[in-house]
């Protein structure tokens, strides 16, 4: 499947991290990255970028108390981080980040240099 | 001291059939990919007085959602739209768009006149209440 899980002990209990499925499309402008991360509130949230690694994490609340008792499960995912290295052509200082419906967009600009340019026929 | 009548969960497990049906007349090019994704993933759980499923729907707004019980049946079935990319080259595509739909057979013993659905950033609740006879109760000791 898309989500790479993994166990991992944490003092509040058994928390899983998955890998949130990505889509990447290169426009002739920017970058658009579109994760999935259904359940997680805008403010839990965080994306940075530090030596052009792009990384994108946030913890969701369980879906249920502790101790219900599940008759099945799909996805016990609670936490979701992935990296993404950064061309050389991103400008790092413009990275606009957009919450909605579960799913996070990130826009990435190309840098100046890198834009498609007109070139007049004389 | 409680003493549970019946197993509901056990008998919940028994009766308890998860159906994914996919529109197959889906024109959309990742059809193929949607049938086997599973989208949307579901979670069912078993508390005292509600049973409660949590379906996660990323990207499809509240209006795409359709609920529908019928013959015990609960369905629910939702559209996720492809992003418009007319100028734009796919780096990498590893989330699936079309129409979606999971259907989950429920016990007799959820009162289906009382279904609550909420929907809060791409995760749908909805919450079944037990009928009266499937709660547990006390039975006094003679």
């Amino acid at each position: 499947m898309f989500f790479k899980k993994e166990m991992k002990e944490t003092d509040a209990g058994t928390v899983q991290t998955a890998l949130p499925a990505v889509d990447i499309q290169e426009l002739p402008t920017s970058y658009v990255l579109r994760l999935d991360m259904p359940g997680v509130e805008k403010e839990a949230i965080k994306a940075h970028v530090n030596e052009r690694v792009l990384t994108v994490s946030g913890t969701a609340p369980a879906h249920f108390k502790p101790n219900v008792t599940l008759l099945y499960d799909d996805s016990v995912a609670t936490e979701y981080h992935r990296e993404f290295t950064l061309a050389d052509n991103v400008d790092i200082q413009s990275v606009d980040a957009i919450y909605e419906f579960g799913v996070l967009t990130v826009t990435l600009r190309k840098k100046q240099q890198y834009l498609p340019k007109e070139i007049s026929v004389q | 001291m409680i003493v549970r009548v019946q197993s509901m969960s056990s008998l919940f497990n028994e009766v308890f059939g998860i159906d994914r049906v996919l529109d197959e007349m889906q024109s959309h090019p990742l059809a193929a990919a949607a049938s086997n994704s599973g989208y949307p993933y579901i979670n069912v759980a078993e508390l005292k007085d509600e049973i409660q499923i949590v379906a996660e729907v990323p990207g499809v707004p509240k209006e795409s959602i359709k609920l529908q019980f019928h013959d015990g049946v609960l369905t629910i079935s939702c559209e996720r739209k492809a992003p418009k990319s007319e100028k734009a080259t796919w780096l990498r595509n590893e989330i699936v768009y079309g129409s979606f739909s999971r259907s989950i057979e429920l016990p007799d013993r959820v009162n289906a006149d009382n279904v609550n659905a909420e929907y809060s950033n791409g995760v749908l609740r909805i919450t079944l209440p037990k009928s009266e006879e499937a709660k547990p109760r006390e039975i006094s000791i003679r």
